[in-house]
């Protein structure tokens, strides 16, 4: 922020061609920065120490995640079995013509590879960060191995945060990636617990606070509902401050980020497929769901979260 | 709004006068607060800008103003600005600095706008050893420092 202020009054001398004295105040540099993309601007702190600590100051940063936010990508991802290597992709959500019509196909940007995964999985994302879990089988699958690290990537710098370890005892864990606009915070949530089949569960919840100055750490959370559930199923969706995914087959979990609790929400009916998926649609949650009898998708929407 | 033939002029460094219409003026915002304030003189000192920018954006403020009166058919009109835009804006990067300078103080928002962006696509996939010659900038990196700092952020070196 310093730098920023003082920055602001410094000015840069344009006499490179010999017959004009012409300078370009440090605020409108970074105007130009704004319209930069990512690799150029980490390309560019090498240029000085001014353009290092303003590219990485919290209010450039915090400016360019709100422009982006303006051209929505989609990340993809996919996993080579062969070199254990998962590719990260994105591509322009809307991409227009010229005619102002959509285009019918968008070129998809390589955004950074991730190696040396074995047991690995996705574990949604926000704000263009992606949260990775490895280490841990499927729930179909009996081989759980030790332990577990949770990894969280930014695919735009290519940075990656990654997790105190921690050991599950055999449990499954299930990791989930939220944010908490008002404190402006990353939590990992993390949910441990035994499969369906087993009589005591275990169930525990830990949350992870992401900070680049602290240590992290786990910290155990308690569920105030006293009532477990028996699996975590559908993508995490993380909506305002809040983050959902199916528990079982009539509630859904909604976690506050900030205040780190725990409630359930009862869906409308008892959920006839799993294939469906949380979206978030318009800012509010909804259900999207098929049913295979009737060929037929339905969308509930969550009208009042706070309730 | 009543569009009045009024002519002002704009005088530049050089003490060299511009006349233009008060249209074409206004759209220099520092100018439309000034006569806002009831500042009626006909004349206008803009004593940072040369005659040589100040005719520049004179010309663009006048083609805007031009486009924006046409009433109809905008599409194409659009077309025909931005390409005017792209045309007008493909200068070397000494004269390009100087209309975002003159954008900035005149408070001239689109010229401004394009300019910046004429810079950010210029810049976009040169070195910083380029970026540095082109903002006269200084390197205060030990090399020792610089070669930490590009380590770390290697892949962005790479095409």
């Amino acid at each position: 922020m310093e730098d920023l202020q003082l920055s602001l009054s410094r000015q840069l001398d344009l006499d490179h061609a010999g017959n004009s004295t012409t300078t370009i105040p440090f605020d409108l540099i970074i105007d130009i920065f704004s319209l930069l993309p990512a690799k150029s601007l980490i390309r560019f702190l090498s240029v000085s120490k001014l353009w290092f600590s303003t590219i990485r100051s919290k209010t450039f940063v915090d400016m360019f995640l709100t422009r982006s936010m303006t051209r929505p990508r989609l990340l993809f991802t996919f996993y080579h079995i062969e070199s254990r290597r998962n590719f990260i992709f994105s591509a322009p959500e809307y991409e227009y013509s010229d005619d102002g019509k959509y285009f019918s196909s968008a070129m998809a940007r390589y955004d950074m590879t991730i190696s040396d995964l074995d047991h690995y999985r996705f574990c949604g994302s926000v704000n263009g960060f992606i949260c990775f879990i490895s280490g841990v089988s499927g729930p179909f699958c009996n081989w759980i191995p030790p332990f577990s690290s949770i990894t969280v990537y930014n695919p735009t710098t290519r940075q990656l945060v990654k997790l105190p370890d921690f050991t599950s005892n055999g449990r499954y864990v299930y990791a989930c990636l939220g944010y908490d606009p008002v404190e402006d915070q990353y939590k990992v949530l993390c949910v441990m617990m035994f499969g369906p089949g087993s009589q005591d569960i275990q169930q525990e919840h830990f949350v992870c606070t992401l900070s680049s100055f602290q240590q992290q750490e786990w910290r155990k959370i308690e569920n105030p509902t006293g009532d477990n559930y028996r699996s975590v199923f559908f993508e995490r969706i993380c909506i305002d401050g809040a983050l959902y995914y199916g528990a079982d087959e009539s509630r859904i979990v909604r976690f506050d980020v900030r205040s780190e609790k725990i409630e359930f929400i009862k869906t409308p009916h008892i959920w006839t497929s799993y294939h469906s998926a949380l979206i978030n649609y318009n800012g509010k949650l909804g259900v999207l769901e098929r049913s295979c009898t009737t060929n037929m998708m339905t969308l509930s929407v969550l009208e009042d979260a706070e309730k | 709004m009543s569009e009045s033939n009024k002519k002002i002029s704009l005088i530049s460094s050089e003490g060299e006068a511009f006349e233009v219409s008060e249209a074409v003026a206004r759209e220099f915002e520092i100018v439309a607060h000034m006569l806002e304030d009831g500042c009626s003189g006909s004349s206008i000192p803009i004593t940072t800008v040369d005659s040589n920018i100040l005719g520049k954006v004179i010309e663009y403020c006048t083609k805007h103003v031009e486009v924006g009166n046409v009433e109809g058919n905008s599409e194409k009109a659009e077309k025909d600005l931005e390409e005017f835009d792209k045309r007008f804006i493909a200068v070397e990067m000494n004269t390009l600095f100087s209309l975002i300078l003159a954008a900035n103080y005149l408070n001239v928002k689109g010229l401004l706008n394009i300019g910046c962006q004429k810079v950010a696509d210029t810049i976009k996939d040169m070195k910083p050893e380029e970026v540095r010659s082109i903002f006269n900038i200084e390197n205060d990196y030990t090399p020792a420092e610089e070669e930490v700092v590009r380590k770390e952020n290697e892949w962005a070196f790479q095409p």
